[in-house]
């Protein structure tokens, strides 16, 4: 039991770290990409890695409030995507 | 519940968590890596759905171990709404690019693929055109 338990704690920190690790590297890389394009997909991959994190940390705490939080984000984040694709296609939001 | 199933709930748990998180890590591989916006977009809509989603199967399994019906139920919602969202958002950007001019990459030498959209678009250009002038036609 107690092996299983750290175990699976050990797997949820390399999780935690690795998607840490992995915002700063998609943030550097929207810093070096000038394609507007590129950037909006960026935004769009660095707001599902976030929510990953959010999903990790509800594990870890274990608290589900966490799953609540994402899901606002989860939201916001494709409403976010769609206007700005929207924006930059027809040069206005509605 | 007996011992070992929760053992087993746990390690399988473990598992989804690894398989979700090494799909992350291949999303931004392809964004690295990929020589076109289309295909980096192909590359990190994985992201969305696999990574995530196995993240959550991660999670389904954890509530059955916690005998947590808060959990479980807010785990298979993100679930649903992940499945909905993502590839919306993913086609809203596509389409966007090419309504932009975005060029798809076709090969070294520009011969590779084809496209089949500047096709259909052209089409319904043609008959958008021709309906019009036979409109015209009409009224004079």
């Amino acid at each position: 039991m107690t092996v299983a338990n750290a175990i699976f704690d050990i797997v949820l920190y390399i999780g935690l770290l690795t998607h840490i690790g992995l915002i700063a590297a998609s943030l550097y890389t929207f810093w070096k990409r000038t394609l507007v394009f590129d950037r909006l997909i960026i935004a769009d991959l660095v707001a599902t890695y976030i929510l990953a994190l959010l999903v990790i940390l509800a594990m870890l705490m274990p608290e589900s409030l966490f799953l609540d939080v994402g899901l606002g984000l989860a939201a916001m984040g494709f409403i976010g995507a769609i206007a700005l694709a929207k924006y930059i296609a027809d040069q206005q939001m509605f | 519940m007996p011992d070992f199933v929760l053992i087993i709930l746990l390690l399988l748990a473990a598992l989804f968590v690894l398989a979700g998180t090494v799909l992350s890590v291949i999303g931004l591989v392809g964004l690295k890596r990929l020589p076109d916006m289309y295909t980096r977009l192909h590359a990190t809509g994985k992201v969305g759905l696999f990574g995530v989603v196995l993240l959550l199967l991660g999670v389904f399994f954890f509530g059955i171990y916690q005998a947590d019906w808060t959990i479980i139920l807010r785990a298979v919602l993100l679930f649903l709404f992940l499945l909905i969202v993502g590839p919306t958002a993913a086609h809203a950007i596509s389409s966007a690019a090419y309504r932009f001019g975005q060029e798809p990459y076709l090969g070294p030498d520009g011969k590779g693929g084809r496209d089949d959209l500047a096709r259909d678009v052209r089409q319904k250009a043609e008959e958008l055109l021709a309906e019009h002038r036979r409109k015209k036609k009409k009224e004079k």
